[in-house]
């Protein structure tokens, strides 16, 4: 069964200024869907209202149809990787997993360079070994969606390439809204795109699209 | 049992700040002596306001984290109101057994620099 994932009526000011007001999305499970955005457009913003993080004078988030306010309270429905990190630094990577339940020993296997690091506290790992903890727990924790922001960000490009097979391979359990500057990657491996100007959102399929709407410059049109 | 270890592990975080402002209650008590009971009012107030006090300056160092517990299904309500149940009868137990038997000053101050030290290795540790 496929279970869905909407959001539309949102409108959010801060004081004066406009930062969303004319926004659909739509998320499927077993799909990438990818959300692209200039700094300050409201990527971020828009995550935490999905969430219920975030009042807003008007929102409809929906689940399979039905109204959720506050998704932040139903880790069966939604998982939020933030753009920053959230493991508490003085916890073992271990203890994370098993936190979240997950088996170390799978982990292990889809990323052999944390082999024997399992008592190593995530504060002592590399930034691009903490954010690939960050990373598995949210995707392989059972949930119908999860959002990641910015999940490529101090990552190598071998991390990178691993990081989308890996999501290539999760999308068939559950749906993802990733946002990330790295473009190229997004595009890779989305299903679909939107991209967020304005206030709003416009679907985009390929680079093309994106220099039309302004997002990129590179001469791809001419 | 999960969650009780979650919100453990984060109470944890607040704990010194918390039980400080408990030992200080204790100490205000003894030095009031057989008027102790005409403080307790301004010592509930005072315990309840630092619980807030600390649980918001927690969120404000540690609001990272709360994606950590959020996405565990625990939001930052449950963290609230779990710890500061917790910590409250805490203070209400020592309050009482002090006002029942009392403890003597050197135990209260060999228990604070006991809680010190503790705190101080383990933080050592991280």
């Amino acid at each position: 069964m496929i279970h869905t994932l909407e959001a539309d009526g949102i409108e959010l000011d801060f004081g004066l200024r406009r930062i969303l007001s004319d926004v659909y999305l739509k998320c499927e499970t077993g799909k990438i869907t990818g959300l692209l955005g200039r700094n300050g457009q409201g990527k971020s913003c828009l995550m935490n209202i999905l969430l219920g993080n975030l009042q807003t004078a008007s929102n409809s988030v929906r689940f399979d149809g039905k109204v959720i306010k506050k998704a932040s309270k139903r880790s069966d429905l939604l998982l939020y990787l933030p753009q920053f990190n959230f493991i508490p630094k003085s916890l073992k990577v271990k203890q994370v997993l098993d936190d979240f339940q997950l088996n170390y020993a799978d982990f292990e296997n889809r990323f052999p360079e944390f082999k024997g690091r399992q008592h190593v506290k995530v504060n002592s790992l590399s930034g691009g070994q903490w954010r690939t903890v960050e990373i598995y727990i949210i995707v392989k924790s059972p949930s119908l969606f999860a959002m990641l922001d910015e999940p490529f960000t101090h990552l190598n490009p071998i991390q990178i390439e691993k990081i989308k097979e890996f999501l290539m391979e999760e999308k068939a359990n559950k749906g993802f809204l990733i946002t990330d500057h790295m473009y190229s990657h997004l595009l890779d491996v989305s299903d679909n795109v939107y991209l967020l100007k304005d206030g709003k959102t416009h679907p985009a399929k390929t680079i093309a699209d994106l220099e039309y709407l302004g997002y990129l410059n590179i001469g791809v049109r001419d | 049992m999960r969650t009780l270890k979650l919100i453990t592990r984060f109470y944890g975080g607040i704990f010194l700040g918390n039980f400080l402002v408990t030992l200080s209650c204790i100490f205000l008590f003894l030095h009031a002596g057989h008027d102790a009971y005409k403080i307790i009012g301004i010592l509930f107030w005072y315990k309840v306001i630092t619980i807030i006090m600390i649980f918001y300056t927690a969120d404000h160092y540690k609001k990272n984290e709360l994606y950590y517990y959020q996405n565990l299904g625990i939001s930052k309500l449950k963290l609230l109101i779990t710890t500061s149940i917790f910590d409250f009868l805490l203070w209400l137990g020592i309050i009482w057994i002090q006002l029942l038997i009392g403890i003597p000053a050197y135990l209260s101050n060999l228990f604070l620099w006991s809680v010190l030290l503790i705190h101080l290795y383990l933080y050592t540790r991280k």
